[in-house]
């Protein structure tokens, strides 16, 4: 990594001691690392200048992270990794979906944050966070983890965003089954393609109106699998 | 109808008088045939005759008249008598009647009161809705309710009810007053009566339920008729009612209180849970993260090195164990949503068991082959995986053999899900440890002799995340042999033959089903 492209980090948390473990951390993995105590004042540093992602923590005193998170949002679209703690009920965590790229449970092992940071990263770099597909019969919305068709709204796997991510990244394209498994379950052993297929099957229950026959996401035989981003466009050429 | 009797008796007279004279005319000329010629001529035999039967006549006429007489008299009498029972029967019956029907309507009236009290509501509502009804089925606008005593609740108070709460007199605590000293003379409970107050006449209605609760029914008399001894028995009717349909109100609202008391104290203890896994959490997080650095630094001796992997080690166990008390005050509330991945069993459980590092037990994976993928979260799993093989390795011997299997079963729905046995030589169960086993917090005999510092929280939180994955889990044990856990979740087949619909298909077959379709 070349150090002028080296993103910047803004890490808040009120734990001085688990702030400067992280940052020091943080910082040998190769990112300018930049660190706040409290919301009020992260919000004074995003006045200077805007890092490339925002970890925090969601039980912080006078500002929470639920109202840091919203403040943030109005001021710039930063991708933001919330580090949440018990008191963050699931329902009160999928909230935070609409602004958070994603959160994570205290105690974690550094490495699965580092791991989180650069999946976020590549996320954001590519761009995607809500994709519609031929004219809104699908919608998919990546960083909520949900998609949206025809006959209802289903939550996503973080497995199935990912490999939703390869598809989108490759639109119309075919995608070969051991790139997927390669780019999805790189962090899994013992994948195998299965894991592929079934996963794909599931996913087809909620993006298909009928995943016996697919629309969308389409099987290229003894290749691998392609997302079809205007199935009208398709149906014309095969015509 | 009344004559006939007289007129035949008038009859009988005369027969009677005329039959002796004729007997013995009979009986003369049936004894003595020459009578006749020693008496006289037939003839004057005769005129002699017919004047004796005209003179017995004549008596019995004179006899009869005022026997005639009394009879028309007692025949008159006896249908003027009968036409005025008549006249005073059918008014009587018409009153009892219109009572009986007023009497109906009240009783229905105080009927669809006592359904309509609002029992499931506080007790204060309750004794308004009294008023208005008794109000409703005595006509009277003016009853109010006056409670005396209650018990210990916190939603009636002693006071003056009207209809509704804005309704209330002015002179509260006059009525209050007159009240409670009205009380201090009341012997009867549930008794109607008449009582005199300082402004004249009520009528008090007593309500008394249980021993707690007192309260009188009482309205102003002033200047009207004195209730009839119906009315009074009807206001008494109202009063036990009243007193009925409060009492439950006070049982119901007195359960709810405590309905309530147990919820707040499940929710401190779930608080006082959460709290304390929160205080644990984020230290520990700084612990781990700083043990991982200086395991990554250079220039370290073998004694610092064994030293931090203790640390990371014993980190990581806090790092379980709060992540089971943060499950268990999940499953609480409720709010644990487990994500549904797909992935195989085995590699999770071989890596469950390096990071239990138990060096003195052996694990055995008898894996039934890869024709499946379990259908589960597999950070949900692997708590649970580390906490049942953690249970396998306390209580089983040094030396002993772990045994998981894992397989396809059939389901309850007749689909096949996927089952995880894990199976230790262990102390085993006796039956009533094996039906507490997942209760929260239990912890057996046996547990707490060989592992004194559990928490009683793995099992209880393995089923709640098990459950919550949509799968069960189930123990056999047999004290001094061992004991299997068996673990069921939902599972996705690798060979189903219409799993990868597709892979059947030729290039292109969309487009083809899609134009034979439509």
């Amino acid at each position: 990594m070349q150090p002028a492209l080296r993103p910047a980090l803004l890490l808040v948390d009120d734990d001085p001691t688990l702030l400067a473990v992280l940052a020091r951390r943080m910082a040998r993995e190769g990112y300018e690392v930049l660190t706040a105590s409290s919301g009020a004042q992260a919000l004074q540093q995003l006045e200077q200048r805007w890092p490339s992602l925002l970890i925090f923590d969601l039980m912080m005193p006078v500002m929470d992270g639920f109202e840091l998170c919203a403040r943030v949002k109005r001021i710039a679209d930063l991708p933001i990794i919330v580090l949440s703690a018990v008191d963050a009920s699931e329902a009160k965590v999928r909230a935070l979906e609409d602004y958070a790229e994603d959160y994570i449970t205290k105690p974690f092992e550094p490495d699965e944050l580092v791991a989180r940071v650069q999946r976020v990263l590549r996320r954001s770099a590519g761009g995607h966070s809500q994709v519609v597909l031929d004219g809104g019969d699908l919608q998919i919305d990546l960083t909520g983890r949900r998609v949206t068709r025809p006959g209802g709204s289903f939550p996503l796997t973080p497995t199935e965003v990912r490999l939703l991510h390869v598809m989108i990244a490759q639109m119309d394209r075919t995608v070969a089954t051991d790139t997927i498994l390669n780019r999805v379950w790189s962090e899994s052993d013992g994948a195998d393609p299965s894991y592929v297929w079934v996963t794909i099957r599931r996913l087809r229950r909620k993006v298909e109106v009928d995943p016996d026959r697919p629309r969308f996401l389409l099987t290229e035989r003894g290749v691998g699998y392609r997302l079809v981003s205007s199935t009208g466009s398709e149906r014309a050429a095969a015509e | 109808m009344g004559i006939g009797r007289p007129s035949l008796r008038l009859l009988a007279v005369l027969l009677a008088a005329s039959l002796p004279p004729l007997i013995a005319f009979g009986l003369l000329t049936i004894a003595e045939p020459t009578w006749l010629e020693r008496v006289g001529s037939p003839l004057s035999l005769l005129v002699l005759g017919a004047s004796g039967l005209l003179w017995v006549a004549l008596i019995a006429v004179a006899a009869a008249r005022p026997m005639a007489n009394d009879a028309r008299s007692l025949a008159a009498l006896a249908e003027r008598g009968m036409a005025s029972t008549d006249d005073g029967l059918s008014a009587a019956q018409r009153r009892l009647a219109t009572t009986l029907e007023d009497r109906n309507r009240q009783i229905s009236d105080l009927a669809d009161l006592i359904r309509a009290a609002p029992i499931s509501k506080d007790a204060m509502a309750v004794a308004h809705a009294m008023v208005s009804g008794v109000r409703q089925v005595t006509g009277d606008p003016t009853w109010l309710l006056a409670v005396l005593r209650v018990p210990e609740t916190r939603d009636l108070e002693a006071g003056v009810y009207g209809p509704n709460p804005e309704s209330l007199p002015g002179t509260l605590d006059e009525v209050h007053r007159w009240a409670a000293t009205a009380e201090s003379r009341g012997p009867s409970p549930r008794d109607a009566r008449l009582v005199g107050g300082p402004w004249g006449a009520f009528t008090v209605v007593d309500v008394a339920a249980g021993e707690e609760l007192r309260a009188i029914l009482l309205a102003p008399w002033e200047g009207r008729a004195d209730p009839s001894p119906a009315e009074l028995n009807l206001f008494g009717l109202i009063g036990q009612h009243a007193a009925t349909a409060l009492d439950h109100a006070l049982l119901y609202n007195r359960l709810r209180v405590q309905t309530e008391e147990l919820n707040r104290m499940a929710a401190v203890q779930t608080d006082f849970l959460r709290g304390i896994t929160h205080d644990l959490q984020t230290p520990l997080t700084s612990i781990r993260a700083v043990a991982s650095e200086l395991q990554q630094s250079k220039g370290l001796d073998e004694t610092a090195r064994a030293d931090l992997e203790t640390i990371a080690q014993q980190a990581d166990r806090l790092r379980r164990m709060v992540g089971q008390l943060l499950a268990v005050s999940r499953l609480e509330v409720g709010a644990l949503t487990p994500v549904q991945e797909v992935f195989r069993v085995g590699p999770l459980v071989r890596r469950t068991w390096d990071a239990l590092r138990a060096t003195e037990h052996r694990l055995v994976v008898e894996d039934e082959g890869p024709q499946h993928l379990v259908v589960a979260d597999p950070d949900r799993l692997e708590q649970v995986l580390w906490a049942l093989m953690d249970n396998a390795v306390k209580y089983s011997p040094a030396g002993s053999t772990i045994r998981i299997h894992l397989g396809l079963v059939p389901g309850p729905a007749g689909d096949r899900v996927s089952e995880i046995a894990i199976t230790d030589q262990g102390v085993g169960m006796d039956s009533t440890t094996r039906a507490s086993a997942f209760e929260q917090f239990f912890r057996s005999d046996d547990a707490r002799r060989l592992v004194p510092d559990g928490s009683g929280i793995g099992l209880y939180a393995a089923r709640g995340l098990v459950e919550a994955m949509g799968g069960g889990i189930s123990i056999e044990s047999e004290p001094r042999v061992g004991t299997t856990v068996r673990l069921t979740l939902p599972a996705e087949m690798t060979d189903d033959p219409g799993d990868d619909v597709a892979s059947q298909e030729p290039i292109g077959s969309w487009a083809d089903t899609s134009a034979s379709t439509t």
